[in-house]
């Protein structure tokens, strides 16, 4: 395919083939609904314009509240806070996360919470989740998940930056197509807010379905004090409560339980850089394999047979690797400057991962299509891809 | 579809007629979902826009004047919601968190590698490429739906197809012959 034309060709092919969505069902329904603008009328533009956008430019001056946009700013502008996300599950469950910042240093812990007759409990572990900390204390970052005895494990990592997972994103509904509704300088729990109200639909399996979100911000300094967003019902959704000003130390703190595995991943990185020379396996809680190998220039089939310790009983058959090379994929990575490439290999889900045996010793031999892996080095760790991370960036 | 085709759907869909309407929506909402998809690189947003532009579309079908095609027309409708996405993007950039990347489709995966070179081509040059090579919009048709001159059409296309060749080459042995050094 050297020649440009046909590569012209097989980049618009490529395009022009790609898996399109259907129309979204109410769209036709919604065009019904709009009505047609008349015909422009070049007399009344030019008559107009000028005295509109006058009479446009003296409300915008005269207008005190605050837009949306003036809200995420202020947000953004934050670098001491409290926020506590609520998610209501609509099965008579919340779960919630408080993140806490102040400066570099971050943390975020999630619990569950359990109704009761006296209101909403926090509910320990064990639960059906886990129990999840991160803290960055500014030195390094430090995951915790406690649910013993599914998850008992804790990784110390390089400082890393804030994590907005958990955050509500104002920006997102500036982007929106939603209807907006403002209502300004009203009181709410003793404070002069403004209320801005978004009703829009989203899309999902194919069906459209609607979302509210609400955000109260504080009328003078513009900053969210309480955001909620519900889905369709209203039976589930997202609350989010924000406390400014610096938050309590103890957020900072690392508390590993005693009973806890942990993982030093800087300490592991540099173990894989001194034990790597054919390859390395990573085995995490999750029942979940990764198989690092050297990159193979002729390999056409993406599709190939996996067998581990000379057995193949407890892993999926096959694994998609990128038959094609260079491809700017995280599934390619760099090493000390030589290719690898990375395979995931998932358990049967009957398999329970005390029985997860082929990758239980030290070292492992894996077959993987043309490729033998024999005697490569095993990491147990909680999180492959935490491990690999410095090194996807490459 | 010939210009007397198109000027009797348009008047249909500005009347109200149910069976255009749906009729105009089977007819573009494919195209020009994929023209924003590639434009913007992003299914989500390209999703919400071909909505916003067929629906845009519907409001202002009185201005279709029926010289030119109705795709042409329907492109540049499409073509002016993907500059307020540009817009407002780059207002909202200014305090946006990065945004998790989107699931691909195997099937989709070239595409996303192209969208990716496409992504670093200048985007008067990228809209000229997808109208014409991508949906087959004739050049006096892209002329139009992008506002320019034909010959101005000509040339975004050239650059774009050259640098998207320089771009892809590393990516696609087989386009460039290139080999990429790999150690054992």
């Amino acid at each position: 395919m050297s020649n440009p034309l046909q590569t012209d060709d097989w980049i618009a092919t490529t395009l022009r083939d790609a898996e399109i969505p259907t129309p979204p069902p109410g769209l036709t329904a919604l065009m019904l609904r709009s009505q047609p603008k008349g015909r422009f009328i070049p007399w009344l533009a030019a008559s107009g314009i000028a005295s509109m956008a006058t009479i446009f430019v003296i409300l915008a001056t005269l207008q005190p509240s605050a837009s949306l946009a003036q809200v995420a700013t202020a947000q953004a502008r934050q670098t001491e806070y409290t926020l506590v996300n609520t998610r209501i599950l609509g099965n008579g469950k919340e779960f919630r996360i408080t993140q806490c910042r102040d400066g570099r240093r971050w943390s975020i812990h999630a619990t569950t919470l359990k109704k009761t007759e006296n209101g909403w409990v926090e509910e320990g572990p064990p639960v059906s989740g886990v129990l999840g900390v991160t803290v960055m204390d500014g030195n390094r970052t430090v995951t915790i998940q406690h649910d013993p005895p599914y998850f008992d494990l804790a990784e110390i990592d390089e400082p890393t930056p804030r994590l907005d997972v958990y955050s509500f994103d104002i920006h997102k509904m500036l982007r929106g197509n939603g209807k907006l509704i403002k209502v300004h300088a009203v009181e709410w729990q003793g404070h002069t807010v403004d209320r801005f109200e978004v009703h829009s639909t989203y899309r999902d399996s194919g069906q459209t379905k609607t979302i509210d979100q609400t955000i109260i911000a504080d009328a003078e300094s513009h900053l969210p004090l309480r955001v909620e967003e519900f889905r369709d019902d209203k039976s589930w959704g997202d609350t989010w409560e924000y406390t400014y000003g610096r938050p309590d130390e103890n957020a900072f703190k690392v508390d590993i339980p005693s009973t806890a595995m942990v993982f030093d991943l800087r300490r592991e990185r540099l173990d894989l850089l001194k034990v790597l020379r054919n390859g390395a396996v990573f085995v995490n809680f999750a029942r979940t394999a990764m198989v690092l190998f050297p990159a193979s220039d002729e390999r056409v089939d993406p599709v190939m047979p996996v067998k581990v310790n000379g057995s193949r009983d407890r892993l999926q058959a096959n694994l998609m690797v990128s038959p094609r090379l260079g491809k700017p994929k995280a599934m390619r990575l760099k090493i000390n400057g030589k290719a690898w490439e990375l395979a995931s290999l998932v358990c049967r889900p009957d398999t329970d991962f005390k029985a997860f045996k082929p990758f239980q010793k030290e070292r492992a031999s894996v077959k993987i299509g043309d490729h033998r892996l024999t005697d490569v080095p095993v990491f147990h760790v909680g999180e492959a891809w935490n491990l690999l991370q410095p090194f996807l960036k490459e | 579809m010939s210009c007397v085709e198109d000027r009797e759907l348009a008047e249909k869909v500005a009347l109200g007629d149910a069976e255009a309407i749906a009729k105009f929506v089977d007819r573009f909402y494919t195209p020009v979902f994929r023209f924003l998809w590639h434009a913007c690189g992003s299914r989500e947003d390209a999703e919400d826009l071909a909505s916003q532009a067929l629906l845009r579309a519907r409001t202002d079908i009185g201005r279709f004047r029926s010289d030119g095609t109705l795709a042409a027309w329907m492109f540049s409708v499409a073509r002016r919601e993907f500059l307020r996405f540009r817009r407002r993007q780059v207002l909202t950039s200014l305090f946006a968190a990065s945004r998790p990347p989107e699931t691909v489709s195997p099937h989709n995966e070239d595409v996303v590698v192209i969208q990716q070179a496409l992504a670093l081509l200048p985007p008067n040059n990228r809209t000229a490429f997808l109208l014409t090579e991508v949906e087959g919009l004739s050049t006096a048709e892209a002329s139009t739906a992008l506002g320019i001159p034909a010959g101005t059409v000509k040339s975004r296309c050239h650059h774009a197809k050259k640098r998207l060749r320089e771009i892809l080459g590393p990516a696609y042995p087989e386009i460039s012959n290139y080999v990429q050094p790999i150690a054992d």
